[in-house]
């Protein structure tokens, strides 16, 4: 529950400075918006990523609680700190790039259950999937706004799929907003499959879902 | 000035870098020298849609469609067409 208060006082605190309030609500309310859900199929060859950043500054990690409470890294947004704590305990991954010790992009990833039992997250609902086995869901990428435009996220998801592979893992699921371009074209770039789409409507906790109504919302893939 | 010699000026003048601004070709791929990425495409899909006064489909928002200036000009055109 605190950790809970801490990211929703930061997310405020970030949205308040940056100048729109609207960015904390738009997440939380809203009416008739399109997800499209996703999903990768690891089996194909994925190129490593960190041949993409050699040279350079960045690399890639996976977040562990032990560095977080060491303080080994530093986020350039504040409230993203609070809710690796917070998702770190509750057992989620974290797949980061880092610039030095400072974490400028992130992605979270529901895998099975230590138990076995299969991936949990509110957001499979929503989007009509199931994970499998071997099967995980990934979800709430976010890039630095300062360190955007360089391709990090599309870099940041390879590192990912390679992780999972090595893994294990065979298949990895998402989604984006239909109105969130920068998303959709991400997606696309890293060859997702695209499933039926869905239409949400969401109040702070409460959430209403159906098929998005779509002549051919039959399943594509973009690819070459 | 054609359609592709102003979609030609914009990636130019907007997308990019100083150092890089050679004239650009027909061919040259966009998308994988990074010249259009997510954030590029935003901006260059509103300036097609307004300068050229079309609509551009989801899903044409592929890769493939803005590969280069040839494909882009495709695309727009097949806009204006319909």
């Amino acid at each position: 529950m605190l950790e809970n208060i801490m990211v929703i006082y930061h997310q405020i605190r970030e949205a308040w400075t940056g100048g729109s309030l609207r960015d904390i609500f738009r997440p939380r309310v809203f009416r008739q918006r399109v997800a499209t859900p996703v999903e990768m199929d690891l089996s194909g060859t994925i190129p490593h990523p960190a041949d993409f950043l050699q040279g350079s500054d960045y690399r890639f990690v996976e977040l562990k609680m032990d560095e977080l409470r060491a303080g080994k890294w530093s986020f350039a947004v504040s409230s993203r700190r609070f809710k690796v704590h917070r998702n770190l305990k509750k057992g989620l991954r974290n797949f980061a790039l880092v610039k030095d010790s400072t974490v400028v992009g992130d992605v979270w990833c529901a895998s099975p259950h230590k138990d076995g039992n299969p991936v949990t997250h509110p957001d499979l609902k929503m989007l009509g999937i199931s994970c499998g086995e071997k099967e995980v869901y990934a979800f709430d990428m976010l890039i630095d706004p300062i360190y955007r435009g360089k391709n990090f996220a599309v870099l940041l998801q390879r590192f990912l799929h390679f992780t999972l592979k090595m893994e294990g893992f065979r298949k990895v699921y998402g989604f984006y907003w239909d109105d969130n371009l920068p998303a959709l074209w991400m997606h696309r770039m890293l060859k997702y499959k695209e499933l039926p789409k869905r239409r949400v409507s969401r109040f702070f906790f409460l959430k209403s879902m159906e098929n998005a109504i779509k002549p051919d919302s039959s399943i594509k893939v973009f690819d070459s | 000035m054609n359609t592709c010699n102003t979609i030609r000026d914009f990636i130019t003048h907007e997308m990019l870098h100083d150092s890089l601004k050679t004239p650009l070709g027909d061919d040259d791929q966009l998308v994988d020298s990074g010249i259009i990425d997510s954030l590029g495409v935003m901006n260059l899909l509103s300036f097609l849609e307004e300068k050229f006064s079309i609509q551009i489909p989801d899903d044409d928002l592929i890769p493939e469609n803005f590969a280069s200036l040839s494909t882009i000009t495709a695309l727009v055109e097949r806009q204006m067409a319909r």
